[in-house]
């Protein structure tokens, strides 16, 4: 339930007791916030009450018979008795009836030992069942979906599941079939369950008639230890608990916080646990033989490994090279400070980068004033969304904004390609920013203007200055929020993992955050904003950058240009890369360090609001693996560089003190109900980049197609390649195109087509199955990033497309 | 029936009759059970097939289409006979032998509850109160009443039906079959007849449902 806005509280007395109560809050809200647990089974409090199973009557004074406080408002004066006779008469009766067709197979049963039905029928249930008749039987247990298995003996009919399927999830494709005897959830046949949420149903099912298949029989409660952290899927930050046995992770589930997540999780984010416990993980430092040929490495120690590469820091410094990083936006905020302060101090240079080019600008990421969180959206009078299809990219982001416009009635304009599962409840959708006109927009309240990067052909400067164009023309109305995607990398960019940015929102020029920083890290860096990825990129190919480090990132699948990507490595003397899994890009290293990513590094991460949270370390790392943090620090040390920073604690403190918008962010503000919520940053210091009216794009010469890239959910990255459970999910190689559009070419649905680039300097040339989907914009073809072979994509690109007999 | 499962439901005049039922409604969707009828209507049963049509027709998923339409019993899920035989069995027809008569008809027939005959012709099925407690025992064939029967009255009738057609058959000797005559004074005095005491009450007692 969204949460009551009303402060003043009335009295009601609960049990003979007066205590304070919001008006129209539930009964069995207000009861449990004073201390009294109303025993409930259909109820949810992120779910619209129904009053199903009856598990919650209490006695009100006044109101006839039994009422259910799942459904009954607070009023003022109300007088409500939970643990009367006749109360836990009533609640012996339920149980029992609810457990007349229940075939109490506790021990098979992946709920044993956590089940709300076993919990409360030792604590509310008579204990015994006059039912001596068979029970009701079905067929145990129907898959529904890839992943959840359903088995309705087991079911209760309370409703969560498919009121989650769709009032939250909007994918009702989870119903209640028949009746009476007979009544059970069912998917329509050969129709599963296939939403990117489902694993959130076999979580809130109160019994276990819902059971995730990766998880099943691999533990019982009892077995394991839990650890709240934060989901690394991608940068929303759903919180979530953590479990482990046997040092495996096993299982994650959604922690209810009110600020982001409210419990939910994407099955992306739940499941891809298993890729931490893949056996092709790296687990020992490599060098590549000097004399052998390609693709020989040999293993080494890590003294060996830093020492040698403390060795060529020292060679290309003292030869005036160059050294450069990209990547780290799968670090945590103390790893990505430290990689940070490692570039700077001990390597002299602000070139570094967390994005691919193929995000937003950082300074206007880092610059953003007047900034919107999650919770503003439900707040808001309008929602403006030009970024990329929140359902694939950003998953849990777009149930919020799905609950704000669909239950809390928000008017949404969408910008750019359509959003799956939003477009069809915006007011109005437009192709491209050009389109749209404010004019549309109400005339007072908040304006949510949400911006991300639409299309990896889409230009990013063009897509920010809109956006700064757009909030100067509305003024204070506006709360802006960028979304890029990968994990932490707003932390990362927070950080000073940007060529022009200092860690805490701040330019390299900033001269009181350089002299803090001057009196914590020793070593020169220069004043000027260094390169970017792609400038770095374009250095390596000419040969200009001597040591490159890659960390956790691979440009030969997610830099635009592959092939230049590809090059560039090529090209450069020593280029170090750590990571969790051998890639594409570690073919071409010189030295591959393992590293130890998600559940085994604890410390903070920062999501796309600017939220600090907690992340934890569960498991150990496989094998060497180490922190990154550890790495750097390592190289430093070897290099006499006085670099502090030994535990994550000590960094984040250091952090705290010289970062300005992470000042005061401590690991105590995490503690105790508030901190739940996690910490917001502050504003830094970034000046607002210099906005123009967004210019109407030229449409597409000839018959040119508009050339649109995104992301999918399942996609052929880490988290899902090295999950088992996921790996089979992806849409492949597809290229999607308005049936019109194709209709117009004579290409007929999933036929195999050429898609090439008109350009003839453009290297796009792709042949993959087209799809008809009237979602996708006339005049574009829609390509799904990383389904297969990495391809070149030009920004404003404009392709054709040949049909292959 | 004219149509085969795969072939489409809702095309030419019935889908102009599906949008024209849509029209009806301020939202499409209130249109389902309509167009439940519909397909029924046209295909016999409530197909996958058409249920998926309706879904597209109406913007929902096929799920929630399933949903509702079993929901209610008179919508079939599953092909059934050319004819629908629904045995009422609920406790006024019950207390006048319905289960012996309708486990009768199946033994007869040589088939079981929601099943078809072999060659066809009916699908029996157990329902609640049809409705007729007055003429107790009774069954409906194509909703169609037939009252006051018994277990050798009820097969007799289907077999008139499978020989002459129902129409027929209906027109001669449907609804009430053959009313009780009316309650003598006596009888008026003494109260309604203890549970037992009906037509059928020997077979009752002897098959031990008295
Ligand atoms: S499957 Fe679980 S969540 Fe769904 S209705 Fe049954 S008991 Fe409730
Ligand atoms: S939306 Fe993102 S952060 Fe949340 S569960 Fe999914 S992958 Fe994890
Ligand atoms: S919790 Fe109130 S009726 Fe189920």
């Amino acid at each position: 339930m969204p949460e009551n806005d009303t402060l003043s509280t009335v009295p009601i007395s609960l049990d003979g007791r007066e205590v304070q109560a919001s008006p129209g809050q539930l009964l069995i809200a207000a009861a449990e916030e004073a201390g009294v647990y109303i025993p409930r089974f259909c109820w949810h409090p992120r779910l619209r009450p129904v009053a199903m199973c009856r598990m919650c009557l209490v006695e009100v004074e006044g109101m006839r018979g039994l009422q259910p406080a799942c459904y009954v408002p607070v009023k003022e004066g109300m007088e409500v008795r939970t643990q009367t006779p006749l109360v836990k008469k009533v609640q012996e009766g339920v149980l029992e009836f609810l457990l007349l067709n229940h075939p109490l197979d506790c021990p098979v049963c992946d709920r044993g030992g956590e089940c709300p039905l076993q919990d409360h029928t030792m604590s509310f249930g008579p204990g015994e069942s006059r039912f001596v008749e068979e029970k009701r039987h079905f067929e145990k247990p129907v898959p529904i979906n890839n992943l959840v298995l359903l088995d309705r003996e087991r079911c209760i009919q309370c409703a969560r599941c498919t009121r989650f399927a769709s009032d939250v999830a909007g994918d009702p494709l989870l119903e209640f079939a028949s009746r009476g005897n007979d009544l059970q959830v069912t998917v329509f046949p050969d129709e599963p369950f296939s939403s990117y949420f489902s694993g959130n149903v076999v979580q809130i099912c109160p019994v276990g008639a819902l059971t995730s298949i990766p998880y099943r029989f691999k533990a019982r409660p009892w077995d394991v230890t839990i650890a709240e952290t934060t989901c690394g899927g991608c940068a929303v930050g759903c919180r979530g608990a953590l479990s482990e046995t046997r040092n495996r992770l096993i299982r994650f589930l959604g922690v209810d916080n009110d600020a982001v997540s409210w419990g939910w999780l994407c099955d992306k984010g739940r499941f891809a646990y298993e890729y931490v416990g893949s056996e092709n993980r790296l687990t020992v430092p490599l060098f590549r033989e000097e004399t052998a040929a390609a693709d020989a490495f040999s293993e080494v120690s890590w003294a060996e490994a830093v020492e040698r590469i403390a060795e060529q820091i020292q060679e290309v410094k003292g030869a005036g090279g160059n050294i450069a990083a990209i990547g780290g936006a799968r670090l945590t905020n103390e790893e990505a400070y430290s990689l940070s302060k490692f570039m700077r101090v001990v390597c002299g240079t602000n070139d570094v980068d967390c994005q691919l080019d193929d995000g937003l600008p950082a300074d206007f990421v880092a610059g953003a004033r007047n900034r919107a969180v999650i919770n503003d959206f439900a707040k808001a009078s309008v929602i403006v969304l030009a970024g990329p299809d929140l359902k694939e990219e950003l998953p849990v982001l777009y149930l919020r904004v799905r609950d704000a416009v669909v239950n809390q009635g928000v008017p949404l304009f969408v910008i750019g390609p359509p959003q799956s599962g939003l477009t069809d409840f915006a007011k109005k959708v437009f192709d491209t920013p050009a389109a749209f006109d404010p004019v549309l927009l109400p005339i007072a309240g908040d304006v949510v203007l949400i911006v991300g990067r639409q299309s990896a052909a889409q230009d990013a400067e063009a897509q920010s200055t809109w956006a700064l164009g757009l909030s100067e023309q509305l003024g204070e109305r506006v709360k802006l929020l960028p979304i890029l995607r990968r994990s932490n990398v707003h932390g990362a960019i927070d950080m000073g993992l940007s060529p022009s940015l200092l860690p805490g929102r701040v330019t390299v020029d900033d001269l009181e955050a350089r002299e803090r920083l001057a009196q914590v890290w020793e070593g020169e860096f220069p004043p000027d904003p260094g390169r970017d990825c792609r400038e770095i990129l374009d250095a390596a190919v000419e040969g200009k950058i001597d040591i490159l480090f890659v960390v956790g990132a691979d440009p030969l699948t997610d830099f635009p240009d592959p092939v230049m990507a590809r090059r560039a490595l090529e090209r450069t003397s020593f280029v170090v890369v750590l990571d969790l899994f051998p890639s594409s890009a570690t073919r071409f290293a010189d030295v591959v360090l393992p590293a130890a990513g998600w559940g085994e590094v604890s410390g903070t991460v920062t999501n796309l609001e600017g939220r600090v949270q907690r992340v934890a370390a569960k498991v150990t790392a496989p094998g060497q693996a180490a922190s990154d943090a550890q790495v750097f620090r390592e190289i430093a040390e070897h290099l006499e560089v006085d670099f502090g920073c030994g535990t994550p604690e000590a960094t984040l403190r250091e952090i705290a003190q010289v970062a300005p918008a992470y000042q005061g962010v401590s690991l105590s503000r995490f503690r105790g109900k508030k901190g739940k919520e996690g910490v917001l940053v502050g504003e830094g210091r970034v000046a607002p980049r210099t906005s123009s009216p967004f210019e109407k794009d030229a449409r597409p010469l000839g018959n040119g197609f508009r050339l649109h890239v995104g992301r999918a959910f399942w996609d052929r990255g880490t988290l899902v390649s090295e999950c088992p459970s996921l790996s089979g999910l992806r849409p492949g190689p597809i290229v999607r195109v308005h049936p019109e559009d194709l209709a117009f070419a004579g290409i007929t649905d999933g036929s195999s087509v050429r898609v090439l680039d008109e350009d003839p300097a453009g290297r796009l040339d792709l042949l993959r199955t087209v799809v008809a989907d009237e979602r996708v914009p006339l005049g574009t073809v829609s390509v799904p990033h990383n389904q297969d072979e990495p391809f070149v994509i030009r920004v404003g690109a404009t392709v054709t497309l040949e049909r292959i007999d | 029936m004219t149509l085969n499962a795969s072939d489409k439901v809702f095309v030419k005049e019935r889908l102009e009759r599906a949008r024209e039922i849509m029209l009806r409604y301020p939202d499409s969707r209130s249109a389902l059970l309509p167009l439940l009828h519909e397909l029924q209507d046209a295909a016999g049963y409530v197909t996958q097939s058409g249920m998926r049509e309706i879904a597209d027709l109406l913007g929902i998923t096929p799920a929630e289409v399933l949903g509702t339409a079993s929901f209610y019993t008179m919508f079939k899920l599953e092909p059934i006979g050319d004819h629908l035989v629904s045995v009422c069995t609920s406790l006024s027809c019950q207390l006048y032998g319905a289960d012996v008569l309708y486990r009768n008809l199946l033994a007869h027939f040589a088939v079981a509850n929601k099943k078809t005959t072999a060659d066809g012709v009916f699908t029996f099925e157990e329902v609640e109160c049809a409705a007729a407690c007055g003429g107790a025992p009774c069954l409906q064939i194509d909703y169609k009443y037939f009252e006051f029967l018994d277990p050798e009255k009820a097969v007799e009738l289907l077999e008139d039906v499978r020989n002459r057609g129902l129409s027929i058959v209906h027109e001669e000797r449907g609804s009430v079959n053959a009313p009780l005559p009316p309650l003598t004074p006596e009888e008026v005095s003494k109260g309604p007849a203890p549970v037992g005491s009906g037509p059928l009450s020997e077979t009752a007692r002897e098959e031990g449902h008295g």
